[in-house]
């Protein structure tokens, strides 16, 4: 029981308590309520006494509220404690509420009344949601964040934090954050961990690694905050990897536009056609060789040209203006110390959108390195041609001197040999038997035989000389036609000879029809010639298609020659039988090479002492073969 | 019968001597007229006598073989008469100069006396020969 002196010191007691106490009989009637009734419940403490708690709470609080309420209400009454929450509308506001339901026993066991408080709880309620609410916002970010307590583990992972660092939520929470990501801190860990201590602040770039090993680079801000007694770290980080990826290859690339600037042979510049005004970097002022800050206004690009370039140069400037022509255009400038430099001025019009001309965009070059190698390039171009001139000229010299010689040769040497033979055989003829005795007239005759030799000597040297003289004309030659008349003239000046003679017919040449001619009749006759003494002779032109091209030949089987001496066989005067046994000169093979080398062919032998010999020959990649397939000719 | 004159242009007294003893033992009973360069020969054939050939070198002091032709042919008295070249040159082009300037012959001197003497006397029997027939045969030529 409760004597009403023990109720007003209860009253005092709870009146400011901000809760509802309130204390029931054993068969739930309010037997003392607080004043917090008042203002939470609405209704008079005083006037509950004697209700029950059933009845005051579904007028209060509705029907709902009592029937959360009343079965934890019902226990306390059968002895058993009850705490739980609730909420509702109280007559102030909506509420949380703790409510505890405590049974008060006599000293038998049987249950007096029952205790009930009711704590507000809203504010921790609602301060529990909101961060449940702010979780999944976090989780919503776009970037990392997370959460470690300081000096320990993680405890909130976000998703784009799964994302970035390829670590699920179970994975992150409960491991050391820099430990787990490798973090690379740009200070050591110490001072990094007391400024964010003292500043409860840090923002800087980190390097994590990720799961996959890929390492990335973050902008990264974490905050020290206390949160549930504990010192809590929040991070969150923005992946910038890409950015300094981005901004490490637009640093290089400036680096080499710079050095390729940087050597000051490209002077780039902006030329505003309104105001005048000049935007240029440092080394346009060093190119055009004046002092650092000179060029202002894109007039002042004119001024240090050389008076003889400027009109050209005006020239090219006003029709880029004019009529947006790209401007490209060499000139002169001082180069500050006397000396002069070529500059090469390439740019590009813009207009303003009303299509008036607003700027022109340029760069300056410095070529003076390409003029002067191209100066001395023209230099020697004319120093090599009037070199060729020279030459030329006194190749023509040597060729008329040697003209005017073979001239000479031909005419003059030649003169004296007739007068020797002449008047040789005047002696014979006017005075054998009378004067001169047999041995005379021998030696006359030896004389005469000499002096004939020299006059064919000459001859055949100047022939030999004419080859390397004459153009060599392409035509169609007939080369059986001209074997056929050379062996018919050879028969017709011995005409007590027999041979053998067969000829290809129908073998067409490409090549000079006076030249080849004499090749054959100097291959034919030394054929004839050698083949004088065999007893059936025989002499063969034909030709046979190989590999190399098509291969003539001219084949006797006369005393042929020796092998060994083979190769001196077509060195003009050489000659492998001695004079007494053959007639010749010792030209006709060395003519005979002659000619084919200039049509481009090659020459050779194939003989033995006794065996007769074949001379082949081919007339090089101008001769086509186009045989006359009906052996005219 | 007239008797005939061949002019003879040579500046070598050794091929002259030559040249006149062939003639001679080809037969020719006539003039040799005999000058040693080019301008005389000029002069001889623009004086008061008439060759019924000339016998014409080529490389001869003062004028040339050719220059006396070019004379000849261009001087109207003369321009009949037929020209031997008679030369020491074996050069194509000497030939064919001398047919373009219009020499009726072109002979080579050999050096072998025989040939040369068997030419020089047919040239003198033929040419002098050749004077004989009808006019007609030069006139169709003016």
């Amino acid at each position: 029981m409760v004597d009403s002196r023990a109720r007003a010191e209860l009253d005092v007691v709870t009146a400011n308590v901000p809760a509802l106490i309130a204390y029931t009989d054993n068969r739930g009637r309010y037997l003392h309520a607080n004043e917090t009734y008042r203002t939470w419940m609405g209704i008079d403490p005083a006037e509950m006494i004697g209700r029950t708690v059933g009845e005051v709470i579904v007028e209060r609080l509705g029907e709902l509220y009592w029937r959360r309420v009343r079965p934890s209400f019902e226990r306390a009454l059968s002895g058993q404690a009850a705490r739980f929450e609730a909420e509702g509308q109280y007559a102030d506001r909506y509420r949380h509420v703790e409510v505890y339901y405590t049974p008060d026993m006599d000293p038998d066991g049987q249950v007096r009344g029952v205790v009930c408080l009711v704590v507000d709880i809203t504010d921790r309620k609602l301060a529990g949601f909101e961060l449940r609410h702010r979780t999944m916002l976090l989780d919503q970010a776009m970037e990392p964040v997370f959460t470690w307590v300081f000096g320990g583990t993680i405890t909130y992972w976000n998703r784009a934090a799964e994302e970035l660092y390829g670590y699920t939520t179970a994975e992150a929470v409960g491991r050391v954050s820099h430990e787990l990501l490798r973090t690379r801190h740009p200070m050591p860990v110490g001072e990094f961990e007391s400024e964010l201590s003292a500043r409860r602040y840090w923002r800087g770039e980190l390097r994590h690694t990720t799961k996959d090993g890929r390492e990335v680079v973050v902008d990264s801000i974490h905050r020290l905050v206390r949160y549930d007694g504990q010192e809590l770290v929040l991070e969150a980080n923005r992946d910038i990897t890409g950015t300094r990826q981005t901004e490490a290859e637009l640093r290089d690339a400036r680096d080499r536009l710079q050095r390729a600037i940087g050597d000051g042979r490209i002077g780039v510049w902006e030329a505003d056609l309104t105001t005048g005004a000049l935007t240029a970097s440092e080394n346009v002022n060093e190119l055009y060789g004046l002092p650092p800050g000179s060029l202002r206004s894109w007039q002042d690009l004119r001024t240090s040209i050389f008076p003889e370039d400027v009109a050209a140069m005006e020239a090219e400037w006003s029709k880029a203006i004019a009529r947006g022509v790209p401007l490209a255009c060499d000139f002169r400038v001082g180069d500050g110390q006397g000396g002069q430099r070529w500059l090469h001025v390439q740019a590009r019009l813009s207009r303003s959108p009303d299509g008036r001309p607003a700027r022109l965009s340029g760069a300056t070059f410095d070529i003076t390195e390409q003029k002067l190698a191209e100066e001395q390039l023209r230099e020697m171009a004319a120093t090599l041609e009037a070199r060729v001139v020279e030459r030329t000229g006194e190749l023509a010299e040597a060729n008329r001197e040697l003209e005017s010689f073979a001239y000479s040769v031909s005419h003059d040497l030649r003169a004296p040999l007739r007068s020797i033979e002449g008047f040789g055989e005047m002696l014979l003829r006017d005075y054998a038997g009378r004067t001169i005795d047999d041995r005379g007239q021998d030696y006359l005759r030896r004389m005469s035989r000499a002096a004939v030799r020299m006059g064919r000597l000459i001859d055949d040297l100047l022939t030999l000389s004419r080859i390397s003289r004459t153009e060599v004309h392409s035509e169609s030659v007939d080369l059986s036609g001209i074997a056929r008349v050379e062996m018919g003239a050879l028969f017709a000046a011995s005409p007590q000879r027999q041979a053998d003679v067969t000829i290809q017919p129908g073998l067409m040449a490409r090549g000079d029809p006076g030249l080849l001619r004499l090749a054959l009749e100097n291959l034919l006759s030394n054929a004839w010639k050698y083949s004088g003494k065999s007893a059936h002779a025989r002499i063969e032109f034909g030709a046979t298609d190989t590999a190399e091209g098509r291969v003539y030949f001219v084949r006797d089987n006369g005393v042929g020659f020796d092998m060994r001496h083979a190769g001196s066989l077509f060195q003009p005067f050489h000659r492998l039988h001695p004079v007494g046994q053959f007639e010749g000169t010792g030209v006709g093979l060395a003519t005979v090479h002659r000619i084919v080398r200039r049509h481009g062919g090659r020459i050779w032998a194939e003989s033995g002492e006794g065996k007769g010999a074949t001379f082949y020959f081919t007339l090089g990649a101008a001769d086509e073969t186009q045989d006359d397939p009906a052996g005219r000719g | 019968m007239k008797r005939k004159t061949i002019l003879l242009v040579e500046d070598n007294e050794d091929d002259e001597l030559m040249t006149v003893r062939s003639l001679r033992d080809g037969g020719f009973d006539g003039e040799i007229a005999v000058v040693r360069d080019g301008q005389e020969a000029v002069d001889w054939i623009r004086g008061d006598r008439q060759a019924d050939v000339i016998l014409l070198d080529i490389r001869l002091p003062k004028l040339s073989g050719f220059q006396v032709l070019e004379a000849v042919r261009a001087y109207k008295p003369t321009r009949h008469i037929p020209v031997v070249m008679l030369t020491a040159s074996t050069e194509q082009e000497d030939m064919v100069r001398s047919y373009d300037l219009r020499a009726n012959s072109y002979i080579r001197k050999p050096v072998d006396y025989k040939e040369f003497e068997r030419v020089v006397k047919s040239l003198g029997v033929y040419w002098t020969e050749y004077n004989q027939w009808p006019r007609m045969n030069t006139n169709s030529h003016e």
